[in-house]
């Protein structure tokens, strides 16, 4: 542990912290995106700093700089502890690392490819997307890699350092035919290196994308109403992350305020549905070894066949509500607190054949590609947003439709979910929470709601 | 700013050579933020930010790098990075730094250069008491999530070897809560924000107040029947559905064929009391400062006068690419992001009615009090679909609670379907202005 990092703890410790923390962060991010077979903006960012932490009880100081500044740190560390007046307590003298999942070997580093590598990625997502038809008018490709080196220390003597590599490609494609413009988006993001584009070459993600756009040329208004509805493997998890994650967050629940509280050990869902948050899958946008409080990542069953079993939690949270924490305490940077996030979340498969889930709904909606969506956790109120989507007639994909939203309550779409298949896909996405971005996955095998408020423009007449 | 704190800056300029600009904005600021729950400190948060971006002008290509390592192996070496870029850039000759001789008349607040003093987190303790009690003072049954108060400031300076230095300081604080209501095993969310220039002038008993109100009208809700109605907009669904549409108004997304309003400047593609202005320089805008995060005055923009289209938002390069003069929308995020065209203070111009003249004059329609999914509004195409919570107007009062249906439709059928634009304009911390407006048709999704 670095002398400094340990005179920030003594200086926090000087007046009787309950805990306190030490948290440093490198981050270099670059950023190059292909507009209209162009580079557009290019961008190398370096950015780092340090976060002081100190918790008395209920309360929490804290303070950030995104600066090394041995003096500037130490008066703001002096500034935090003079807000308590307790008896000094000696820093550790020394540390220990917990144990945690094993990180995931990045093979090539960001930091090891050149600038025109990269536009050739770029160039080849262009090219793919261009080639799907002529109606394909505009393609933007977007490259954004981050290598995050953090290091936290705190007063029970614990250190954790993990260095975090993430790389996106992001491809929106415009479609046009006379005056009619249609945008299609995909994304793939990885915890590694660019060795995910030999899994994820950029054609598959520019070739999803540009398929999604001229669909929604052929698309008919989506009708408005209450629908039967199947959501798709390959539609992402959106509805999950919305309908319960949010709601299964510990600081929500630890107040009382989720319309998940107090219901541990009851039924709040289907006994067909289970739901699983798992920060230690290799690989996925939302995994990592240790949260942003150097507590170790694990898999937490949030529910299993219909029953509530956990919440997911910071520090903070778990002691509140007697529990450990989950390493699920995240924070977007060095300027912010972690509070309790979701990683990679997950609805377990069933046992249905998707085909025949399909195949039993006489009149509805079939959902192929959801994208953002949004949830008001204390009522369970939610919203998602779906930008590939199809009519079901007589159990079969009949016109697609044009994007459209599907609100509904949580608990209670949870618990109506009728079928569930035995497949599962993934979708990557990054979750906006009290002003903080972080990177997530969600994942759903096929599902079928009997009935969900369908957002479309076209009114019945 | 600390005495030699330009330092970077002119480390950066000196650095240009023959047939380059280098410009560099140095940002410095400052963050407090004291949370309060039930009655006592949740936490004291006290941030400082100092860093620089570099962009490197060089035969008609930009590129861009940022660095918080401010001394001089830092500044060269984001210098250095941003070079690197520039030769990969897109080559345009209108890629160039602001023009250094602007002049004209700028009414923007805070053009003095120095750095605000830091405030303590000390002194905002009883504010956000104060607003946590102004809502808990509307029942027993009522518990915080957060309850707020932020005071922040900062100062940019941003010059370019060709000649142009800006300096500016600003001054900005802003309260929050959210607060829900649990009566007979449901709950109900209420959210209400309030910012000034100084934290001293937030309005928090209104704030607390309303936050607890917007929870406890909620109760009972069902959902409404699916059909096609007028509808009312609160002034915050307001701000937000026009600052979702604002992306279309931008002059890059035009000139990439990225927005719906592409030739047809001239036209009619509103009602005629749609009239939408974004000035960032009016002295009540959250967003003001006397320039852009290009050098750039701030200056209004007319984008739609009567319905008809007149303008976009402009940056340097899509000004001198359309032969428009630059309206100072390039817009910092912060150090370490591009410039980026973006809404400043949009707004909605009223057209006269009060609120409730607004609301009397509907015989059978719906009151749109929050919506959910913004962020998925299609720009390019103009479709939006949103989540919404509201009440129900009958005979020109509102009445039952709404919640768990949709408002749905196009941005061109929103300009073309404005009846009223109400006298009650608010601008949200974060920028847009909006104020109670009436449609007289959008598809309501519901039972």
């Amino acid at each position: 542990m670095p002398a400094d990092a340990r005179r920030l703890l003594a200086i926090l410790m000087s007046t009787g912290a309950g805990f306190a923390e030490v948290y440093r962060e490198t981050t270099r991010r670059t950023s190059l995106a292909l507009d209209d077979g162009d580079m557009d903006s290019a961008s190398v960012v370096r950015d780092g700093g340090t976060a002081l932490r100190l918790v008395q009880g209920d309360r929490t100081f804290f303070a950030s700089a995104n600066s090394d500044d041995p003096d500037l740190l130490q008066a703001l560390a002096r500034d935090l502890a003079a807000t308590l007046k307790g008896r000094s307590r000696p820093a550790p003298d020394t540390f220990h690392h917990l144990p945690a999942p094993p990180a995931t070997a990045v093979e090539r580093s960001p930091a090891d490819v050149t600038v025109d590598e990269l536009v050739s990625l770029l160039r080849r997502a262009d090219q793919a997307a261009r080639k799907c038809d002529p109606r394909v008018s505009q393609v933007t490709a977007r490259y954004l890699d981050s290598v995050q080196e953090v290091a936290i220390f705190n007063s029970d003597g614990e250190e954790a350092r993990d260095t975090r590599v993430m790389t996106t490609l992001a491809v929106q494609v415009l479609a046009r035919q006379g005056e009619d413009l249609r945008t299609g988006y995909e994304a793939s993001s990885e915890s590694r290196g660019l060795e995910m584009f030999d899994g994820t070459p950029p054609e598959d993600t520019a070739g999803r994308a540009a398929r999604q756009a001229l669909l929604q040329l052929e698309a008919e208004p989506a009708p408005a109403g209450t629908f039967m509805v199947v959501l798709s493997s390959r539609a992402g998890g959106t509805m999950v992350h919305e309908a319960c994650g949010h709601g299964l967050e510990g600081d929500f629940a630890e107040k009382g305020l989720s319309v998940y509280t107090g219901r541990l050990g009851e039924e709040v869902a289907s006994p067909l549905i289970s739901v699983i948050d798992d920060g230690t899958l290799p690989r996925r946008r939302g995994t990592s070894r240790y949260d942003d409080e150097g507590v170790p990542t694990s898999r937490v069953v949030l529910i299993e066949n219909g029953i509530l079993k956990g919440f997911l939690h910071s520090r903070r949270s778990a002691r509140n509500m007697g529990c450990s924490p989950t390493g699920n305490g995240r924070r977007e940077s060095f300027r912010h607190l972690p509070i309790p996030r979701m990683r990679n979340t997950m609805i377990a498969p069933g046992t249905d054949d998707p085909e025949a889930i399909l195949a039993s709904v006489r009149d509805g909606i079939f959902i192929a590609h959801m994208g953002g969506g949004e949830v008001d956790i204390a009522s369970g109120q939610f919203v998602f947003h779906c930008a590939e989507a199809y009519r079901i007639r007589e159990g079969k994909l009949a016109e697609p439709l044009r994007d459209v939203t599907l609100a509904g309550n949580g608990p209670e779409i949870l618990r109506t979910i009728d079928r569930v298949g035995n497949d599962i896909g993934f979708q990557v996405g990054t979750c906006g929470k009290d002003g903080q971005g972080v990177p997530v996955a969600d994942a759903q095998p096929t599902l079928r709601i009997p009935a969900i408020v369908v957002g479309g423009a076209q009114a019945a007449s | 700013m600390s005495h030699g704190s330009r330092q970077p800056v002119e480390e950066a300029l000196a650095a240009a050579r023959p047939g380059e600009i280098i410009e560099a904005a140095l940002e410095e600021s400052f963050s407090t933020t004291v949370t309060v729950a039930g009655g006592v400190l949740e936490a004291s948060e006290n941030s400082r930010e100092r860093g620089l971006g570099v962009r490197v002008f060089r035969d008609g290509r930009i590129g861009f790098a940022a660095t918080s390592r401010l001394d001089g192996e830092g500044v060269a070496e984001a210098v250095a990075r941003a070079r690197d870029l520039a030769a990969c850039g897109r080559q345009e000759d209108e890629n160039r730094p602001a023009d250094g001789a602007q002049t004209g008349e700028t009414t923007g607040r805070g053009d003095m250069d120095h750095m605000p003093d830091p405030v303590p987190p000390a002194p905002l303790e009883e504010p956000a008491l104060r607003l946590e009690e102004a809502a808990r003072r509307r029942g027993n049954d009522l518990r915080t999530r957060a309850a707020s108060v932020t005071a922040a400031g900062g100062r940019w300076l941003i010059a370019h070897s060709g000649g142009l230095r800006r300096a500016w300081s600003w001054r900005r604080a802003w309260a929050s809560l959210e607060v829900v209501i649990l009566r007979d095993g449901v709950r109900q969310t209420g959210w209400e924000s309030d910012w000034s220039e100084r934290w001293e002038d937030l309005s928090l008993e209104k704030t607390g107040a309303a936050a607890a109100d917007q929870a406890a009208r909620k109760f009972g809700a069902g959902r409404p029947p699916t059909a096609r109605m007028p509808v009312v907009l609160t002034p915050t669904v307001t701000a937000g559905m026009f600052e979702a549409l604002a992306g279309a108004l931008s002059a890059k997304a035009v000139l990439r064929g990225r927005s719906l309003f592409a030739g047809r400047l001239g036209e009619t593609i509103g009602s005629a009391v749609v009239t939408l202005t974004d000035d960032g320089a009016r002295r009540d805008g959250f967003a003001s400062a006397p320039f852009d995060g290009e050098g750039n005055l701030s200056r209004p923009a007319v984008l739609i006068e009567n319905g008809v289209l007149t303008g976009f938002l402009h940056n340097t390069y899509t000004a001198l690419k359309l032969q428009s003069p630059p309206t100072g929308h390039a817009v910092r995020d912060g150090f370490s992001t591009q410039p980026h065209i973006g809404s400043r203070n949009l707004l909605l111009k009223p057209s006269g009615p009060s609120r409730l003249a607004i609301i009397a004059s509907v015989s059978h329609g719906i009151l749109v009090d929050e919506v959910m999914g913004l962020h998925t509004v299609d720009p390019v195409s103009g479709d939006f679909s949103l989540g919404a919570t509201g009440r129900e107007i009958r005979a020109g009062s509102t009445g039952a609670p709404l919640e768990g249906f949709t408002v749905a439709g196009n941005i061109r059928d929103i300009l073309a379907a404005v009846q009223a634009v109400g006298d009650d304009v608010r601008f949200l911390p974060g920028g847009a202005g909006g104020s109670t407006v009436l449609l007289d048709g959008l598809t309501v999704s519901g039972t």
